[in-house]
């Protein structure tokens, strides 16, 4: 066995684990940072790959800005106010979900399994070079390569999936107003009102009344609600 | 394998070893488990050198600002004072608190240091002293630097108080915020370089100019961010002692303090030796040796950081928002656009 395929292994075994603890993690904090260590993992296969460009866009991207800003979301949101009062398709779970609950989730991946294996069969997986540090050039992956498919054929696709993220930003800002806000751009009475600080923090409550070290209780609860 | 293309005495030792290895038949994945090796091990001990010297030089500075003397007491011109302070934290008792989250407590220093450590990998101390001269090497280095946010949000949310969270809350929007306009400045530089090698930025400086003076908007962006990004005054809110207690590290002691606190310095020093590189080209002078321009180059910075931190007052957290997304990112895109328009004629 190569140091190679020991290094892939090593690196999806710590993936593997690190994805499965984000989705069976009770504490929701904790699940974000396994996504964090999760996305390390792929950093550094992609590393293996010598695609060294696309392992520093992960790093950057994935473990330095959407680890931070998920782990900064939940710290912020208050897990009581997250929690639906009645869960989405709630008539449609009570009549069907003792037997459909685990059918669906395995009848999707099964479909989305069957696409993948059309998709690549077309491509045939032949044709696809393996890449190794003998096949990349000298200086690794090309960057003037990537920067050029960017902004050529990949321009339209790029674009949409900037206005995507733009569009979700301009979302979040009208989710995070609270009355108070809109009621200033609105121009009603009472808009002058300074704006309440946070109403909660999930995991740890901040509250200028309570003692400096919340108890197990409390603990509990954010166990419970997430 | 890259350790030495011009400076000989390295290059030498390397080829010695690897003679020594083929003589007694040992593998050559050996050689290369120890020349990484050696190689850490030199840039974790320059960087713990040059922290202690830091320190040391921090105090002193901030005395004489200040009107005072600084430590005086602990060897010549109180050298030994940080010594002596590393000893005192060192056998201190690690104390983890009963509402802290126990092992994203424990973890969060090392997730913290690790990152201030890995940015050494691509910085070049000369011709040819470099650990790795990686083709992504800014994009490298500002991967590191944002994996520091995590670290501190760990710290702040797991200790289990609430000036430790709010520190942490501060820590994640500020880093969050300055990480921006800090990268669009380096992204100026690189358009000039056409590389995003390190070692090519230097070069592109030798054969033109320093970059200071192509990019004068891009460096004064580059500073204010990376002071920001190192929590330093004026911008030291997440751990404002006189709110906060000590912010995200407020229930930390002993050993792991001294961890965070190493990280800071260690951050310090390497913002410095990148801002140095990207705009002061690097070890590129005359009659010197490159090392010790490298050192002048990085330690003017240091010293621009902490003469900032001991005579400006700190900031709102409103002025700290609006300075980074109402004035910082604005000129920096400007300053990106116009050098586009540079590169281009």
């Amino acid at each position: 066995m190569s140091t190679t395929l020991l290094v892939f292994f090593a690196l999806a075994a710590i993936s593997l684990l690190a994805a499965w603890r984000v989705v069976t993690d009770p504490q929701i904090m904790h699940a974000g940072l396994w996504m964090g260590l999760c996305f390390v993992g792929v950093a550094g296969i992609f590393l293996l790959l010598t695609a060294e460009f696309l392992a520093g866009v992960q790093i950057l991207v994935y473990v330095g800005a959407i680890t931070t800003i998920i782990l900064f979301g939940i710290m912020l949101s208050d897990v009581e106010e997250v929690q639906p009062q009645e869960p989405p398709f709630y008539r449609f779970r009570r009549r069907f979900g003792r037997w459909w609950q685990p059918a669906l989730p395995l009848l999707v991946a099964a479909a989305f399994l069957v696409a993948l294996f059309t998709i690549y069969g077309q491509a045939g997986w032949s044709d696809l070079q393996p890449v190794g540090p003998a096949a990349s050039t000298p200086a690794g992956l090309d960057i003037p390569a990537i920067g050029h498919a960017l902004f050529g054929p990949y321009a339209l696709p790029a674009e949409a999936a900037s206005v995507l993220l733009l569009s979700a930003l301009l979302g979040a800002l009208v989710l995070a107003m609270r009355e108070e806000t809109l009621r200033v751009f609105r121009g009603s009475p009472g808009s002058s009102r300074v704006l309440q600080p946070g109403s909660g923090m999930a995991g740890r409550e901040v509250n200028a009344g309570e003692t400096d070290h919340p108890g197990q209780d409390e603990k509990k609860e954010v166990g419970a609600g997430t | 394998m890259y350790l030495a293309a011009t400076s000989s005495l390295p290059l030498r030792l390397y080829q010695w070893t690897e003679q020594l290895f083929t003589d007694l038949g040992l593998p050559l994945w050996l050689l290369a488990v120890l020349v990484a090796t050696v190689k850490a091990a030199l840039i974790i001990g320059f960087i713990l050198i040059n922290v202690i010297f830091l320190i040391w030089l921090e105090r002193k500075l901030g005395g004489h600002i200040q009107n005072r003397l600084g430590p005086v007491y602990t060897g010549p011109f109180g050298l030994l004072q940080t010594v002596a302070d590393a000893l005192k934290v060192l056998v201190k008792e690690d104390i983890i608190p009963a509402a802290a989250d126990r092992w994203v407590f424990m973890a969060a220093p090392l997730v913290a240091f690790v990152p201030s450590v890995m940015i050494w990998l691509v910085v070049p101390f000369a011709p040819g002293v470099q650990a790795r001269d990686l083709n992504i090497g800014t994009l490298y280095v500002a991967a590191m630097t944002g994996c520091t946010v995590p670290a501190l949000l760990m710290a702040g949310w797991s200790s289990g108080n609430k000036w430790s969270l709010l520190g942490a809350f501060r820590a994640g929007a500020q880093l969050v915020s300055y990480e921006v306009p800090l990268i669009l400045a380096t992204l100026a530089v690189v358009m000039l370089a056409g590389s995003l090698s390190l070692n090519d930025i230097i070069r592109a400086q030798q054969e033109s100019t320093w970059f200071i003076f192509l990019q004068p908007l891009g460096f004064v962006v580059y500073l204010i961010s990376a002071i920001a990004e190192l929590n330093r005054t004026p911008f030291d809110l997440p751990e404002a002692e006189s709110e906060l207690v000590a912010g995200f590290n407020t229930e930390y002691s002993g050993f792991r303090f001294a961890i965070f606190f190493l990280t800071e310095y260690a951050n310090l020093l390497g913002s410095s030796a990148i801002a140095a590189t990207l705009f002061l080209g690097g070890w590129s002078g005359p009659f010197l040796p490159p090392f010790v321009w490298f050192l002048l180059k990085t330690y003017l910075f240091v010293f621009l950081a902490m003469w900032i931190r001991f005579t400006l007052p700190r900031l709102r957290v409103d002025q700290l928002m609006n300075l980074s997304w109402k004035f910082l990112l604005p000129v920096a895109l400007i300053n990106v656009l116009g050098t586009g328009v540079f590169v281009a004629l």
